[in-house]
């Protein structure tokens, strides 16, 4: 373990890459302060910089961006009643009352202390689980890939944020976008109707960058103008540290915060929304002042913000060792390694080692760098929301503009980018979440040549069945589908109900 | 008016285009021939799935109370600052290839900013100068980025 940490940190300390999470964990968080721009929208839009990088530079500056961008948001919720990320809603609760009661800088100190201790710890847990993950994998051929992914999809449908139903069409229609270009096995053409650019398929930055970024820039140019005011401009170093009762209360929070936020941010789908909720919800119902909460309880910023990060670097695990990403942010990542050429999976580990290690390690000193960071600047990122948002969101959409271009330097990436992202807008206005949709594109590709692999190797569909792994996911997959169907017929009879009743009155 | 049904469109639209693509790959070839899965396997089982998630999905809007649906209209929207977006979304896509980029942005940038934006007229041609030129220094000078020139430029000069 310890070597695997050294190398880890002999990647992650040389100059460039220290300088690469420095930037990221700067950018991040300036960006994830402005409201309506979370992690994903961030990553997307940054996306394309990282390209003229080495891969381990790549996505070092990626997890400074994503760790940035979590921070960033917690700042806006506690400040200004606004979360900048559905993570952050839960924030809202306790710390914008904190910040009303005179308590901000512990509120923002308490988010930046209890997101650096759980994500040191999710580190650990990572240095502790990641190696055994390939060994628990060896088994694994094509059937328990195919059904592991088939998996994975119908469990974010299950939480997704649009509906099951709604979820399950956006993840549908991402493998379906997946199918597009030259098949992997025949080398056929499939639906690229004669464009030659469609050949290789439809890129995941063009994808990710519209759907994210430029549908969140067209959300925001339909909103009011309107330019935030601030009271807590001026924050003193000082006025960030907790007291020491402060710490007393947070620091068995900050403990189960961890455990809840690692744990749940192995599963795939989970959503970090989700974790801080169910931080929240245990701190709320363990806590001996139930009353205090939603009033300006510390417990209350404590548990969500740390369980928040440690989930969201718990998250790279299945992303990194077996190739599934557990939440959109996690698949725009795998995008940007698959375009820097690394293949990840169980293999990365032995093929990679800088890539994987250098990663964990990073996020060690990402974290380290975010609180070095944010405690002194904070003011600084406070005041970009400012920034009116007339000049702010022309100009990020025109970044975005070069970004899509940069990629292949193709005019038609910068057509598929503003296309997905009107498309993005139109499922957002539509109450379609496009999360499943990413996910299920960067999946597609592991999942159909799976499943004809099994095909081709089992003589029909029976080897699902015959392989013991395979045939309890199965059996998984039929237990959602079903529990899906079932929640939508009872759902479907209250809903006539009520349409009776309406009509009736 | 159920006003659900107005916004049925969408997975209707899914729908269609599922449907379409099952019934054109259907008709082409078998899924499998001799045992091995052919290309269009994967394609339509999905268009066959999302079919079904797009009717059942249209049946619960068609079934849901309108009030439920009607709150979510309470909101004030800029819609003339979505269109002059949507329209400069449009001039990129169509015009880059022919004008280029720095003078598109030349051109879309400023109206954009004083129709859609209402920014003043002076402090929107500032933007667009400092804006114009930290683009054409950071990625065609420093990233070495060839930015399209644009065909109609390249032919003049």
């Amino acid at each position: 373990m310890f070597e695997n940490l050294i190398l880890g940190l002999d990647v992650a300390t040389m100059p460039v890459n220290l300088g690469m999470a420095l930037i990221g964990a700067a950018i991040g968080t300036a960006i994830g302060v402005l409201p309506g721009l979370g992690p994903v929208a961030t990553i997307s839009i940054l996306m394309p910089v990282t390209f003229q990088l080495a891969p381990a530079s790549a996505i070092i500056m990626l997890c400074g961006i994503y760790l940035g961008a979590m921070y960033g948001g917690s700042i806006t919720s506690i400040l200004v009643n606004v979360p900048g990320e559905s993570a952050s809603v839960v924030t809202c609760l306790d710390g914008h009352q904190m910040a009303k009661n005179g308590r901000a800088g512990a509120a923002l100190g308490i988010a930046a202390f209890g997101s650096f201790i759980g994500g040191i710890l999710a580190t650990i847990g990572l240095l502790l689980l990641a190696p055994a993950i390939p060994q628990l994998t060896r088994g694994f051929g094509p059937p328990e890939y195919a059904m592991l992914v088939l998996a994975g999809l119908l469990l974010v449908t299950q939480v997704g944020t649009s509906g099951t139903i709604r979820s399950l069409i956006m993840a549908f229609a991402g493998l379906m976008l997946a199918t597009v270009g030259t098949d992997p096995i025949s080398g056929e053409q499939r639906f690229t109707f004669g464009f030659t650019f469609l050949y290789d398929g439809i890129g995941i930055v063009p994808l990710a960058i519209g759907l994210f970024g430029v549908a969140e820039l067209l959300s925001l140019a339909l909103g009011r103008n309107e330019t935030q005011k601030l009271q807590y401009e001026k924050l003193k170093v000082r006025e960030l540290l907790p007291s020491r009762a402060e710490w007393r209360r947070s620091a068995p929070a900050i403990g189960r915060g961890s455990v809840i936020g690692f744990l749940l941010g192995l599963l795939p789908g989970a959503g970090m929304s989700l974790v801080s909720f169910v931080a929240y919800t245990i701190e709320k119902a363990l806590s001996r002042r139930p009353a205090e909460f939603g009033r300006g309880a510390i417990e209350g910023v404590a548990g969500p913000e740390t369980a928040n990060n440690a989930g969201s670097q718990a998250a790279f695990a299945p992303m990194l060792t077996l190739g599934l990403p557990s939440s959109p942010t996690m698949g725009v990542i795998m995008g940007a390694l698959m375009i820097h050429g690394v293949a990840v999976g169980p293999q990365l580990i032995t093929r990679n080692p800088d890539v994987f290690w250098g990663v964990i390690a990073s996020m060690l000193i990402s974290n380290l760098i975010l609180i070095v960071l944010n405690v002194p600047l904070i003011s600084i990122f406070v005041r970009l929301l400012k920034v009116p948002s007339s000049l702010l969101v022309p100009l990020i959409m025109l970044f975005v503009v070069v970004g899509a271009y940069t990629i292949d330097n193709q005019i038609e990436d910068v057509w598929m980018t503003l296309l997905f992202g009107v498309v993005g807008f139109l499922l957002r206005r539509c109450g379609f979440d496009p999360a499943p949709m990413v996910l299920a594109y960067v999946l597609g590709g592991i999942f159909e040549r799976s499943l004809r692999q099994s095909l081709i190797l089992g003589d029909g569909v029976g080897i699902f069945l015959e392989r013991p792994v395979s045939a309890v996911l199965m059996l998984v997959c039929v237990a959602m589908v079903l529990v899906v169907l079932v929640r939508t017929v009872l759902r479907f009879r209250s809903g006539a109900a009520l349409v009776q009743e309406a009509d009736q009155t | 008016m159920n006003i659900a049904r107005t916004r049925l469109w969408l997975p209707s639209a899914l729908g269609a285009i599922a449907s379409a693509t099952f019934v054109a790959l259907h008709l082409d070839r078998p899924w499998i021939v001799a045992g091995e899965p052919t290309p269009i396997l994967v394609p339509c089982l999905v268009s066959l799935v999302l079919l079904a998630a797009c009717l059942i999905d249209a049946a619960i809007m068609i079934a849901r109370t309108p009030a439920a649906v009607r709150s979510r209209e309470h909101q004030k929207f800029d819609h003339a600052r979505l269109a002059w977006y949507l329209a400069s979304l449009l001039a990129f896509a169509v015009l880059l290839k022919y004008v280029g980029f720095i003078p598109l942005v030349a051109i879309v940038f400023p109206l954009l900013l004083v129709f859609g934006e209402r920014v003043p007229l002076h402090k929107a041609v500032l933007i667009t100068v400092v804006t114009g030129l930290v683009v054409y220094l950071v990625f065609e000078r420093l990233l070495a980025v060839d930015l399209p020139h644009g065909v109609l430029i390249s032919a003049w000069f």
